[in-house]
């Protein structure tokens, strides 16, 4: 139960072997970080194959999700939820894959997969707790998931770990928060429980929201330690292309990032992402140099809060486009 | 980048405790957690590297209006900790379980007066945590109500006292993203059904928190914790 998440490539293949899809893939890019060292909720997973690739980032909820299990060495039902929920995840996606068509892949055959897996663990344990109501859940987590073929994009999420899509104009949030109302600013702030959840004692859901890209894209995944500590979704945004800008490779602007996140979140935090539909690393950072520059200059004219609150209101329009 | 949020936690905390005669054999226990609970809420949140900025805690002691008249309900404004922490403890000591008269004492009309708080409604971030220990059923809301003392503005009902609650589609008197509610008592009608049917309940049967595994109760401080 260490493994946080796990990859799966397509390994040793030529560039002139490469399928169209994989031409138009650029390297998965990956952030993990714990608030506290081996305790970490998290979980990632990633899988890319000659059809399909698919990011996920999972979030254990250590509120509901904080009872002890004899049977996972005593951490917590968040913990094993998250890498389980992972594994799960990644496993579906590899067996779905092989039919090729991202449009049939089932987010009730995900949620049965996920559901199986998790049953399997609360059977482990025999030592019942005596806790009952609404707030407790055996191992619950969030999921974000992102599939593509580089032109449909295939989001599937329960809970608040989110789905972005960045493009010239912008951050495009693909996901819908399982709390009681969705404005991405308010939630900053608001904090209220979930709603739904990926767990293995009740019903939940997984969402699914499928649409068509056709131009140079990124797809991002995220739990909420990434986004929920920043000022605004604008601020979340001039990060991601802040620490783009400055960066001279991916692997550089992986260590940005993380090093940005990691000055703000009272949380743990996963970040996947994959570039889609860029010849190369500079083309990435090219094609977003417009886009950052009247980021800052925004940023730069937002003296008080409620200026940026009356940004949001017209910046939303876009953020909320799909 | 400059103005992400540096956020502040602020903490209230209500206190519901039985007083009554039946709670004799446990009430030492149930003083000793009451006092031990937001230290060790503050514990792990200190292991988590989340500050409290505020933690304000009310108790209120509660019995049977018919059977303990004008000490059927004692109240609380809410102490400031750490700054009145002295207060606070002597507050808790002063409490002694006498009382009661039948089996079920009046530990919905405590509830009300607790979800009526005066919360912080300030912070970015915030918790309402009300806390109930107590060995007993409830009455119905309003067995007491022949008693001059009984308050004339409470819920009239199980039903209002659930809209008090709240929830996702009404907000109650509390607020909806902020409030936990942590019940030690027994399984018995109305304790059951806050437990089954509000929002955000976590329910330990047992008398008043008596015989609580240990594992138990760190999943209640983690829980409490972990949502802050």
């Amino acid at each position: 139960m260490e493994i946080k998440g796990r990859r799966v490539e397509v390994t040793g293949m030529q560039k002139k072997d490469k399928t169209k899809f994989l031409k138009l893939l650029g390297p998965v890019l990956q952030i993990y970080s714990e608030k506290v060292v081996g305790k970490g909720e998290d979980a990632f997973a990633s899988a890319v194959n000659e059809q399909a690739a698919m990011i996920g980032c999972f979030d254990g909820c250590g509120g509901i999700g904080s009872r002890r299990y004899s049977a996972f060495d005593t951490h917590t039902g968040a913990y094993v939820a998250s890498r389980v929920t992972a594994e799960a995840a990644l496993d579906w996606f590899l067996r779905c894959s092989e039919t090729g068509d991202i449009s049939s892949f089932s987010e009730y055959e995900l949620a049965e997969e996920i559901v199986t897996a998790l049953k399997s663990c609360k059977d482990m344990e025999t030592s019942g707790s005596a806790l009952k109501g609404s707030l407790t859940k055996d191992f619950p987590t969030t999921l974000s998931m992102a599939v593509t073929d580089a032109q449909q994009f295939l989001f599937l999420w329960a809970g608040d770990s989110r789905g972005y899509i960045l493009d010239e104009n912008g951050l495009h949030q693909m996901t819908k928060d399982d709390v009681d109302q969705t404005d991405a600013m308010r939630n900053l702030s608001d904090d209220g429980p979930l709603k739904n959840v990926v767990n293995a004692s009740k019903r939940f859901e997984i969402h699914k929201q499928e649409i068509c890209i056709r131009k140079a894209c990124v797809v991002i995944t995220c739990t909420d330690g990434c986004f929920g500590y920043l000022a605004s979704p604008m601020s979340f945004e001039l990060l991601l292309l802040d620490t783009l800008k400055a960066a001279e490779s991916p692997k550089a602007w992986e260590a940005l990032l993380k090093s940005e996140f990691a000055k703000v979140a009272g949380d743990d935090f996963t970040w996947m992402a994959i570039p889609i539909g860029f010849e190369d690393f500079v083309q990435v950072k090219k094609s977003f140099a417009l886009r950052h520059d009247y980021m800052k200059s925004m940023h730069q004219k937002i003296q008080h809060r409620e200026a940026m609150l009356e940004w949001w209101e017209s910046y939303r329009k876009e953020y909320e486009t799909f | 980048m400059q103005g992400n949020y540096q956020m502040t936690y602020n903490v209230d905390m209500v206190f519901c405790i039985d007083a009554t005669g039946s709670m004799g054999p446990v009430i030492s226990l149930v003083k000793k957690n009451a006092l031990n609970f937001y230290n060790d809420v503050q514990t792990v949140m200190d292991k988590k590297g989340k500050v409290i900025d505020s933690l304000r805690i009310r108790v209120i002691a509660f019995r049977d209006y018919i059977a303990d008249k004008e000490d059927a309900m004692l109240l609380t404004d809410f102490f400031e900790l750490p700054r009145q922490a002295e207060d606070f403890a002597r507050c808790i000591n002063s409490i002694r379980a006498y009382g009661g008269g039948d089996d079920p004492e009046d530990g919905l009309e405590a509830l009300g007066y607790a979800i009526k708080s005066k919360w912080n409604m300030e912070a970015k971030k915030k918790r309402q945590i009300v806390v109930v220990w107590t060995d007993a059923p409830t009455h119905q809301l309003g067995f007491g109500k022949s008693q001059p003392n009984y308050p004339t503005k409470m819920a009239k009902d199980f039903s209002e006292l659930t809209s008090w609650w709240g929830n996702s589609q009404m907000e109650g008197y509390i607020d909806q993203s902020a409030k936990r509610l942590i019940l030690f008592a027994p399984e018995a009608p109305y304790w059951s059904q806050v437990a089954d049917n509000w929002e955000n309940v976590i329910h330990c049967p047992s008398q008043a928190g008596k015989g609580v595994a240990e594992i138990d109760y760190h999943q209640i401080i983690d829980t409490i914790s972990n949502t802050i």
